[in-house]
């Protein structure tokens, strides 16, 4: 069962991204999600490498048509908050052109509350346009999740 | 014509047409704004997130204030398209009339 999430909204004058959602799923399976690079790419980029999700790892998403973004583990303190910077294919990260992406787990019975936190973009060439860009991103792509993390617990498999 | 829409319903709203033309002269943060207009500033907030939604402006961070900087080329962008419109309309008029003094 699938309830009507928020989308994700811009506060302009903290240039910061922000999306709450409720997932009818167990926040291990949430974190799972979030964090195991073969899950990640069920419902995110079409490829993630993320040998682990341990602070100072690095890695990247690929997504089809953009590129390989870097990415790199800034805070990791299983199950309640993932934390990473990432940036713009072919550049190594740097604070003008990378972001910083927060998220939080709350347990709330079998559901999670899950909150995304993105941070930065003042710092960018186009803060406001990146901004609208990313508020899409952030909707349409935890949508994604909601529906993975729903669809593994409706079928009975944790992890698969 | 992509994306036009969303500018003539930012720019079709008495308050968010003051608030730019203020915007046109300087770069003013929320709060100047709420001096300067019979507004609240929660509401001037909300017209600020349309006006950037449709690109005519955008948050720029001075010093540890933001204030909103009004972006012209969209709004040059949005007359030139509708200049565009105006003028195919007129010539269909002109072919028209032709059509008829004609025959």
């Amino acid at each position: 069962m699938t309830t009507t999430n928020e989308p994700a909204v811009i506060d302009d004058e903290a240039f910061q991204v922000t999306r709450t959602i409720r997932i009818a799923a167990p926040r291990e399976r949430v974190w799972a999600a979030l964090t195991e690079e073969d899950l990640i790419a069920r419902w995110f980029p079409q490829r993630a490498s993320l040998p682990d999700a341990h602070a100072g790892t690095e890695g990247t998403f690929t997504f089809d048509g953009y590129g390989d973004i870097p990415v790199r583990v800034d805070e990791s303190e299983e199950p309640h908050v993932f934390a990473y910077t990432w940036g713009t294919p072919g550049e190594p990260l740097a604070p003008d052109n990378s972001t910083q992406v927060r998220f939080t787990l709350a347990a709330d019975g079998d559901a999670t509350v899950l909150t995304v936190v993105e941070t930065g973009f003042e710092r960018l060439a186009d803060p406001s346009g990146a901004m609208r860009g990313n508020r899409e991103g952030w909707t349409s792509e935890l949508d994604k999740l909601v529906a993975f993390a729903e669809a593994g617990v409706a079928a009975g498999s944790p992890t698969s | 014509m992509a994306g036009v829409v969303p500018v003539f319903n930012a720019l079709g709203d008495d308050t968010r047409w003051t608030i730019l033309q203020h915007l046109g002269e300087a770069d003013l943060s929320a709060s100047a704004l709420a001096e300067r207009l019979p507004v609240t500033r929660q509401a001037i907030a909300k017209h600020l997130t349309v006006l950037a939604d449709a690109g005519l402006v955008e948050p720029v961070r001075v010093g540890r204030e933001v204030r909103y900087r009004a972006l012209g080329a969209r709004l040059t962008e949005t007359a030139r398209a509708l200049e565009a419109v105006g003028a195919a309309w007129d010539r269909r008029l002109d072919a028209l009339r032709q059509l008829i003094e004609e025959g």
